[in-house]
């Protein structure tokens, strides 16, 4: 591929049928989806009264039961003894039920117990009244209970009335519950949507188009030497074989004159004539290219970025899925280890598969040199699954680590495998757009996979949801198989530089790379995995809340990300003003998670989420846009590649101590504490960071800027 | 080839069947070596409960018994003459019914005499109400010997539990018979809750006539005298005395507006010649100490366990008993919580007929 095509009319047409196809699909889609959710909304809440009534129906016959024995074996009803601690206890074990009462048939309330914020209804006493006469159970809506109210029999007569009041706050937070629980999965099947969307349009439409008009432009400039790789039976695929077959034909002319040519030189035996022919052939040569039996014969193909996004996404997607339980999947196989607090041990597993992955990346790195996208990325997949089925089945906290190390290995192999399958198919001129994409996999996935996660947990258990991501990490190994081609193992590519420890020494003694590092890059890692991926999940868990809760607080992490990541990235880069998105982003992001000082609510927890979101949407990508910038020197003696390496593996010790910190915090300030105080830590790197690099301002030092 | 497939067919339902045969089949019949076991059962007034519940629990469990019973129909004379029959029978399991009978064959702990007793075949003892008191073992954990059993009574703390439950209280009168060791015992045992749970207690002996044998005569003047005291509770310990007269005692309570309380079967049993007033008792029922014993005899025949390793046992589930037309009559209702729970007696007369004017509904 190259840079003509950027500019060509085709590629703007496969833009615009990209755009128009998927915001038609997405409005579609998600009107249907929505008017589905509603009608099934509908259907739950006409469902649920009629559950909750149920309920009460069979708490209260069972009271009645005995009213009714002790009424028969000739106790009076007004000197029923011991009727407080009965109805508490019959009360106790459902929360929703505010109130039980007894009252006479003509409304009298004889006995009650109810709940302490509550109060018994005046509407009773009519309610009363109508059931007694009624003789049959009664159901009224009232300001804010669910009353059911059962006839008290004796002797075939009712005699008094039995009332059982439900929090209507109850009716209405269950059917919010699933509200959310409905949105979550309306929202993520339009990402995986727009992801198969993508796949499919690329395959059969984007991909073609773009190459026949690579082709044709490289016709108009007269090489005929390409054809156009394509295999499919549709309209598009038949096109392309007669536009194949018409250059196949001019390269056939071409071959016939050749030889014809060729033949005549032969034959004639006269040196001048010979030489006049053979140069009206370079003529020819040097203003056309052809394939034949003595040039290039070659077929151009294009092979889409979408192929590797679509597995990845499945797999990251597959690793995420644990993402809203993981810590406290590890609190249940919590086994002391000596020195460290229990709050360190419940950290450690995302602590060391971090390192993992710090280690692994480089060795990932040089295999994916050598041996190509496609073996590497099934080399990660191994250990993945290897290390899924295990966490599933995990015995103890010990051997969770051990699987862990697995998994961590795997997805640092596949992660890199994926990005040198985007870095062999891109040129500078599209790599950065190769990237979005790849992130955007990876983003969408995050979201999805949290969310996901958290509802599958709640329905089926933390052990079986691993077995889920078992699934999807084999899907993922199978669209490898079939989607990406198979690499011949590269002998000619040069041997990238490993890295030296030197390397670290240069850039560590780099001042402004320095404070990036410490005051940027590992605050942002930190704080990502000691807040969102450790203490969100716990402390959440702490209030109560249910698993597709979580999911879906650390799901606004993913969303507020991938909207706002552009945005701010490409305000950055148009106000030159990289060093300010990263201190300001990375202060917010700790300032967020000072909302728990105020309440201790989920709510809370949620705003530190989503700001902690809007923060790394600014700072992270300027991050990567100043090294470059600070460390032109470095970049210039050792290579790009090998400076962004390095800041990568330092950034990466971030994301091993965070659970670390936390968890120390943990122990001394408690879990709002912690989130607060973690906070205060980040916030104070961000503000650290903008007044450093004011001061370097001041001193004008040459290096700043390219 | 059709006829092949038969014959694998056949050969498989073959390899099946033995396996499904045993999965329809209930618990194989057990016995011994293709003998039933020879159990000998000593009661003291004839068949009971608990001799039912024993044999129901052996014959539920398939276990293939026979039941050689021999009762002393209330005469301590027979014992040596069941003794010798044992000695001589030698069956696999003896069985013993009632305090009496049960030191009688098997011996005190501290006293057993080779001579005398049984010692040589293990035993398991029911309607003891007092083991430990009474002698026959001193560890409920284990007696040291051949022989286990169960307690029968319940313990008097989660009597007095109970009794709260309904109605909480500071006084109990105990209404007794000082010539029957298991009053004696439970009339110490209360006194000494009495200081722990802080309640008070009277304890009326029943006077005795010139032969020494307690008065039956003299029952209404001893509940006249109890409840001059006012207590909240008549107590009857399981009292041989007390539960025979148990229809006048629990009239005469009526009559002061005194709820009874039982401690045994005996007392809150229903007979037309006497029927019973007694409002509630906490008692472990005939049948189920049967089965419990039946439980202890299959673990000594059948699992082979040493009775000397088999705890003392009471029953997991005690019955509470209410007799609801002493309560109306009483006017004390029982409490939800105690009504849930319990099983219900039936009258015999109308109880309202000897509470005063007023009382009752």
């Amino acid at each position: 591929m190259s840079g003509m095509a950027e500019t060509s009319a085709a590629k703007s047409y496969s833009r615009r049928i990209n755009l128009r196809l998927f915001a038609l699909t997405l409005v579609i889609l998600a009107g249907a989806a929505a008017f589905a959710s509603w009608r099934a909304l509908d259907a739950f809440e006409r469902e649920l009264v009629p559950e909750i009534e149920q309920k009460s129906v069979t708490v209260g016959q069972s009271v009645n039961d005995l009213i009714e024995r002790a009424l028969e074996l000739g106790v009076p009803f007004g000197e029923l003894v011991g009727m407080d601690s009965f109805l508490r206890e019959a009360k106790r074990p459902h929360p929703e039920i505010r109130y039980i009462a007894v009252s006479s048939s003509e409304g009298g309330i004889l006995y009650r117990s109810v709940s302490s914020a509550d109060d018994i209804p005046a509407e009773l006493a009519d309610i009363a009244r109508k059931t007694s006469a009624s003789g049959k159970v009664n159901w009224d809506h009232l300001a804010s209970y669910q009353n059911t109210a059962l006839p008290i029999l004796h002797d075939g007569a009712s005699i008094g009335v039995l009332h059982i009041g439900v929090d209507r706050a109850f009716v209405r937070q269950t059917i919010s519950e699933i509200l959310y629980d409905i949105l979550v999965v309306l929202l993520i099947s339009l990402l995986v949507t727009f992801e198969v969307l993508l796949i499919i349009v690329a395959l059969s439409i984007t991909t073609p188009i773009r190459l026949m008009d690579n082709v044709a432009e490289r016709l108009r400039k007269g090489d005929f030497s390409l054809a156009v790789e394509h295999r499919s039976n549709d309209e598009i695929g038949r096109f392309l074989q007669a536009f194949n077959a018409t250059i196949a034909s001019i390269n056939a002319s071409y071959d016939a004159l050749l030889a014809k040519v060729r033949a005549v030189q032969a034959t004639v035996g006269n040196r001048v004539v010979a030489l006049e022919m053979e140069q009206i052939l370079e003529r020819i040569q040097n203003r056309f290219r052809f394939f034949s039996s003595e040039g290039p014969r070659q077929r151009l193909r294009e092979t889409s970025l979408i192929n590797i996004r679509t597995p990845l996404f499945i797999f990251i997607f597959a690793e995420e899925l644990s993402r809203s339980f993981f810590p406290i999947y590890v609190k249940e196989l919590y086994a002391p280890i000596p020195g460290l607090t229990p709050e360190m041990v419940i950290g450690l597993p995302i602590s060391i598969f971090m390192l993992m992955v710090a280690i692994a990346t480089p060795f990932a790195g040089s295999w994916a040199d050598r041996f190509g996208p496609r073996r590497v990325f099934m080399i990660g997949l191994v250990p993945a699954v290897i290390g899924f089925v295990g966490t599933g089945l995990a015995l103890s906290l010990y051997d969770l680590l051990f699987w862990r190390c697995l998994c961590a290995f795997g997805y640092a192999t596949i992660y890199i495998a994926c990005q040198g399958y985007i870095a062999d198919n891109t040129d500078s001129s599209n790599r950065a757009q190769g990237m979005a994409l790849f992130m955007g996999g990876v983003f969408a996935a995050g979201i999805c996979g949290a969310a996901i996660g958290g509802i599958l947990a709640d329905r089926i258990g933390f052990r079986l949801t691993f077995f889920v991501s078992t699934a999807l990490a084999l899907l993922a190994g199978i669209l490898v198989v079939n989607l990406i081609d198979p690499q011949v193992e590269r002998k000619t590519r040069t041997a990238k530089r490993g890295l030296r420890i030197g390397d670290f020494f240069t850039l560590l003694s780099n001042p402004r790379f320095l404070t990036l590092i410490l005051f940027g890059a590992i605050p942002g890692k930190i704080i990502l995995t000691g807040f969102l991926f450790y203490l969100a999940p716990l402390y959440l868990k702490l209030l109560g809340d249910n698993q597709s809760t979580i999911g879906r607080v650390l799901m606004a992490y993913g969303i507020v990300t991938i909207i706002a990541t552009p945005i701010f990235a490409k305000a950055a880069d148009r106000w030159k003003a990289h060093r300010w998105f990263v201190g300001f982003g990375t202060a917010l992001s700790g300032v967020g998670l000072f909302a728990i000082m105020f309440q201790q609510s989920t709510l809370a927890v949620l705003a530190g989420v989503v700001m902690l979101g809007l923060g790394h949407a600014m700072s992270i990508s300027p991050q990567l846009a100043m090294v470059p910038e600070i460390c032109a020197k470095e970049v210039a003696e050792i290579g790009q590649t090998t400076v962004l390496s390095v800041f990568r593996l330092i950034e990466r010790m971030g994301s091993v101590i965070g659970p670390f910190i936390v968890a120390a915090l943990i122990g001394y300030f408690g879990y709002s504490g912690a989130m607060a105080g973690t906070g205060i830590l980040i916030a104070g790197a961000g503000i650290g960071f903008l007044l450093i690099f004011l001061a370097f301002r001041t001193f004008g030092n040459a290096e700043v800027g390219k | 080839m059709r006829r092949l497939l038969h014959a694998v067919l056949a050969a498989g339902l073959f390899a099946i069947a033995p396996a499904l045969t045993v999965e329809a089949q209930e618990r194989p019949v057990i016995d011994n070596a293709g003998k039933p076991f020879r159990i000998y059962m000593i009661t003291w007034r004839g068949e009971t409960d608990t001799d039912r519940g024993f044999a129901d629990y052996l014959k539920e469990r398939n276990i293939r018994a026979e039941l050689i019973v021999r009762d002393a129909n209330r005469d301590a004379s027979k014992f040596p003459e069941f003794v010798a029959e044992i000695k001589e029978a030698k069956p696999d399991l003896v069985y013993t019914w009632g305090t009496g009978v049960s030191l009688a064959i098997l011996g005190k702990e501290e006293s057993v005499d080779p001579a005398k007793n049984v010692t040589g075949i293990p035993a398991v003892f029911a309607n003891v109400s007092q083991p430990v008191g009474s002698g026959l073992v001193t560890d409920p954990r284990s007696s040291g010997r051949n022989i286990t059993g169960s307690f029968y009574l319940v313990p008097e703390e989660v009597q007095l539990k109970a009794m709260a439950q309904y109605r909480p209280f500071r006084k109990i009168a105990v209404l007794y018979n000082e010539k029957e060791s298991n009053s004696r015992l439970a009339v110490a045992k209360l006194k000494e809750l009495s200081r722990q749970m802080s309640f008070e207690i009277l304890a009326l002996p029943a006077p005795q006539d010139d032969s020494g044998q307690a008065e039956k005569e003299s029952v209404p003047a001893m509940v006249a005298q109890a409840a001059e005291w006012k207590p909240d509770f008549i107590y009857i310990p399981p009292d041989s005395f007390m539960s025979r007269n148990r229809h006048h005692l629990s009239r005469a309570a009526l009559g002061f507006g005194i709820p009874v309380f039982g401690a045994a079967e005996g007392s809150l049993e229903q007979e037309d010649d006497k029927p019973s007033h007694v409002l509630m008792g906490l008692i472990s029922r005939y049948y189920n100490i049967g089965r419990l014993s039946g439980l202890q005899a299959e673990r000594i025949l059948v699992n082979h366990q040493r009775p000397q390793d088999m705890p003392i046992e009471y029953l997991s589930r005690f019955s509470l008993v209410l007799n609801m037309n002493a309560a109306d009559a009483l006017g004390i209702y029982p409490p939800m919580d105690v009504l849930k729970i319990a099983e219900i007696a039936e009258p015999k007369e109308d109880a309202r007929q000897f509470a005063p004017a007023g009382s009752g509904s």
